[in-house]
């Protein structure tokens, strides 16, 4: 303590009250990078919100910056734009679809089982998720024509899949050649239209109508009903 | 609103809207070249890329006369939007409420759709494409015209012994893979050939509610000569 004209005494900080003593510094300090993502994931995730709410064109910059609390100069040395920013948006909500995908994939060996298992994680992450879904789905339509091409081509990934339907249907012969991309946009477009009705919290009982949409032109009501329960 | 539209296109007594092409001095013609400007300049140049400027330049008119019928730019488009769909919607349901079953009904429906789409390319592209890139309003009243065209879908549920047993979501579903592949010819500048596209469409609409037998029926079946007696 200084006092009058003495010295300046310096004391050990453990002598210091134990309210004073600052803790000791256990964990280790994140490497650059790693909080460099930190705080990419933090503004993707109050990004996704701002589009979700205020819809893609008519969010701007500083909507973005507002929600993520940042400032304009750490957002644009992120992304460089609120294009860029979308499109990060929307590839992190494709990622975590395509390992939810994959995962569904995975617990099947036949293609309709396989069928079944995706429309399941789909109408439960969209039903979990409605404001992702919502970006996924309805805010990438006005996202410039990158990102439309971008999500299309996403929406296609299906194809091979119904396309091995095809194969096994006893119908084949005689099924129509754009069967695949037409029951890709019907499922689409039902999804888009659940949420923009606000709509998505019931996605989950269309379960067994999907499969009939889906694999019924393929196998057949009954053989689609059965699918839809056994899997 | 759409049972209420097909009521109204049925009795011929569907309300004039204020941008119907009529009056007595050329106000109609004005307002059918701006129309015909916005559906142009949307088409080329996409929809974030035109101005007010470009489409009274193209019309020809002048920036009053633009401003007489429209209140923006998304107005203009919404408003020739709506001209557009309320073409579609009288020319598919005069196809559609004719004698016969659902099903024949559908499918004079369905080839008077192709038909539009290939007589008026431009309309189409501009309305299921660009419009719905254009803004968040204008992209939800191209959404909520679609409603009507799953309403002619939809009544399919009345073939079933008990059509509480399926939902709306079937009519959605079908009316969206036509929507997607309507979407994908006007991408390449093309409309759907009606003699592939309405039978596959057909197969799709049919099978849900009238089975597979039907359904594959409709895939041999050819474009309606005359409505049966």
């Amino acid at each position: 303590m200084r006092g009058g004209t003495g010295p300046v005494i310096m004391r050990d900080v453990t002598s210091l009250p134990r309210p004073l003593q600052r803790d000791a510094i256990s964990r280790e300090r994140l490497p650059e990078e790693a909080r460099e993502e930190q705080r990419r994931l933090r503004v993707l995730n109050a990004a996704t919100e701002v589009f979700a709410k205020r819809g893609y064109l008519e969010t701007t910059v500083d909507h973005l910056v507002a929600a993520a609390g940042i400032g304009v100069g750490s957002f644009y040395a992120l992304f460089q734009s609120k294009e860029l920013c979308f499109m990060q948006v929307y590839e992190s909500i494709a990622a975590d679809v395509r390992d939810g995908l994959e995962q569904a994939v995975s617990s099947s060996e036949s293609a309709p089982g396989q069928i079944c298992a995706c429309l399941q994680v789909l109408l439960e992450m969209i039903e979990s998720e409605p404001i992702r879904a919502k970006v996924a789905l309805i805010e990438v339509q006005t996202a410039g024509p990158r990102m439309v091409a971008c999500h299309q081509r996403n929406l296609d990934a299906a194809i091979p899949l119904l396309r091995r339907c095809r194969g096994l249907s006893p119908f084949r012969e005689n099924l129509p050649p754009t069967l695949e991309p037409a029951i890709v946009g019907g499922v689409a477009w039902l999804a888009h239209q659940r949420l923009a009705t606000g709509e998505a919290g019931n996605l989950g009982a269309l379960y067994r109508e999907l499969v009939d949409i889906v694999l019924g032109p393929y196998f057949g009501e009954e053989q689609a009903k059965l699918l839809a329960t056994q899997n | 609103m759409p049972r209420d539209r097909r009521e109204s296109i049925s009795l011929g007594t569907a309300p004039a809207r204020p941008c119907d092409p009529v009056g007595p001095t050329g106000e109609g013609s004005s307002l059918r070249q701006i129309q015909r400007a916005v559906v142009d300049l949307v088409c080329e140049r996409g929809y974030p890329e035109v101005t007010i400027l470009d489409v009274v330049e193209r019309a020809r008119v002048e920036e009053e006369q633009f401003y007489h019928y429209f209140a923006g730019f998304q107005d203009c488009c919404i408003e020739t939007f709506e001209t557009i769909a309320r073409r579609c919607e009288e020319h598919l349901y005069g196809a559609y409420d004719v004698p016969g079953s659902w099903r024949y009904r559908l499918r004079c429906a369905g080839y008077a759709a192709a038909d539009f789409l290939r007589d008026n390319p431009r309309e189409a592209r501009f309305a299921v494409l660009e419009l719905r890139r254009g803004s968040d309003l204008a992209r939800a009243r191209v959404e909520a015209a679609v409603e009507f065209y799953t309403d002619l879908v939809d009544d399919g549920r009345q073939e079933l012994e008990d059509p509480s047993a399926a939902s709306r979501a079937i009519a959605r579903a079908t009316v969206g893979s036509i929507l997607s592949q309507v979407i994908d010819q006007a991408r390449v500048g093309d409309s759907p050939e009606a003699e592939q596209f309405v039978p596959g469409m057909m197969y799709l609409a049919v099978r849900p509610y009238l089975g597979q037998q039907a359904a594959m029926e409709e895939l041999t079946l050819s474009r309606p000569q005359d409505p049966p007696r």
